[in-house]
């Protein structure tokens, strides 16, 4: 231990050194430049803030209650083609093909369907909300359309109508309270027309013809 | 502490608190290394720097100019360790000694300047350089000579005892701390300062 204490003491006594006087002034001045200003980390900051608040407010905006979205696209995202079931023996192919054509139809529609100015702006939100959806209708329609060119032009048929039926049953505007009887039903068929709906109302009044055919509409 | 004050009605006592003790801002000289450093960083005190620099900047040079002889090279390794430290001082966290971060920059600023002027990394030519550099005033006298002993002696250690021992005696760190600067275990450091505490010696003839 008293040797390293005698080496270290030899050390210290020739080593002796000092940094020259210039090199000490070149680095104090060093030291007193201010901190250059990085602009780069201030723009990233606000961009990230703008960006960061764009989001939110779109996020606001696609968020607004569920129970505003149009239940019309609602219940065209839960039909399914491949879930339909064998047609009934007893379906008259006249009835088939209208309700299948009328399907096609009306999806094309509400494929290229804009938001139309006199209809309510929560239903505006509702289909900018669910930006995939005319895609999906696009889908379906287009896959409609190859299923009725397709070679098994029975067994096609009968699954299209199946599905263009059940389609035709999911897409409904007035509950079945109010269906039960051709009076409540006419009702709400009106009411559909005053709030501008007339494609539903349309889709709702054949839907009475059909089942009511007794029914005299004024 | 209590007072008697006279009043009309007569005398009362008064209770006066306890002078507060004013504490005053530590001199600079009284601070210790992170503490400076901090100062600097955070409220760009570059007289906080200042006396960081006079507590380090001899050590550091020659620990710097012990490694590479060259007076010149050690003098640019030297600023550019010091650039370092200030460049980043927004970055400094107290974790451990300032001595020790301080010498971690200037090991691996050596070893930066040994990779660029590879001459600097073999042992082979140091001996030569050291006899080349100019002598002192001093050259004929005991000290000079001793010095030149001592220094030939440590221009011929391995550059990992020599780096060991140098941070021991200049920048005054413990083998833990040694072991972190050269990122060894501390028993590798420890047997490193050891191998070139002892070949000193007998190169020394300390018995």
């Amino acid at each position: 231990m008293s040797d390293d204490k005698t080496l270290s003491d030899a050390y210290r006594s020739v080593s002796t050194e000092k940094t020259p006087e210039l090199l000490d002034r070149r680095i104090l001045a060093m030291a007193k430049e201010k901190k250059p200003v990085n602009r780069w980390r201030h723009i990233g900051l606000a961009a990230t803030v703008v960006l960061c608040f764009a989001f939110l407010v779109d996020i606001g905006q696609f968020t607004g209650p569920s129970d505003t979205v149009e239940p019309e696209l609602l219940m065209l995202e839960s039909v399914d083609l491949d879930d339909a079931q064998e047609p009934a023996a007893a379906v008259e192919p006249e009835r088939a093909e209208a309700a299948k054509e009328e399907v096609v139809e009306r999806l094309d529609a509400d494929a290229t369907r804009q938001p139309v100015a006199t209809v309510p702006v929560v239903r505006e939100k509702a289909v900018s909300t669910q930006s995939a959806v005319p895609t999906t209708v696009a889908d379906r329609a287009r896959r409609l359309e190859e299923t009725r060119t397709s070679s098994d032009q029975s067994r096609l048929d009968a699954r299209t109508f199946d599905s263009a039926s059940a389609e035709a049953e999911s897409i409904r505007h007035c509950t079945p309270a109010q269906t039960a009887d051709a009076q409540s039903w006419y009702a709400c068929i009106l009411s559909l027309r005053k709030d501008g709906m007339d494609d539903a109302a349309n889709d709702e009044q054949s839907l009475l013809q059909t089942k009511f055919p007794d029914f005299e509409i004024r | 502490m209590i007072y008697l004050e006279k009043t009309a009605e007569g005398i009362c006592l008064e209770r006066v608190p306890a002078r507060r003790e004013v504490t005053y801002a530590r001199p600079m000289s009284e601070l210790e290394d992170s503490a400076l450093m901090l100062r600097y960083a955070e409220e760009s005190d570059t007289k906080a720097f200042e006396e960081l620099y006079r507590r380090h900047k001899d050590p550091l040079y020659r620990y710097l100019l012990r490694h590479l002889i060259n007076p010149d090279a050690a003098q640019d390794v030297f600023q550019d360790v010091w650039g370092k430290i200030i460049k980043s001082r927004d970055r400094y966290r107290p974790q451990a000694k300032f001595s020790t971060y301080l010498y971690r920059v200037a090991h691996n600023a050596f070893i930066d300047y040994c990779r660029r002027n590879k001459r600097y990394s073999g042992g082979e030519d140091r001996t030569a350089e050291l006899a080349s550099v100019s002598p002192g005033p001093d050259q004929d006298t005991e000290i000079a000579l001793a010095r030149q002993k001592l220094l030939a002696a440590l221009a011929t250690l391995p550059e990992e005892q020599r780096d060991a021992y140098l941070l021991r005696e200049e920048g005054g760190l413990s083998v833990d701390e040694i072991a972190g600067v050269m990122g060894v275990g501390r028993e590798a450091a420890k047997s490193r300062l050891r191998y070139a505490t002892s070949k000193l010696k007998q190169a020394l003839e300390i018995s």
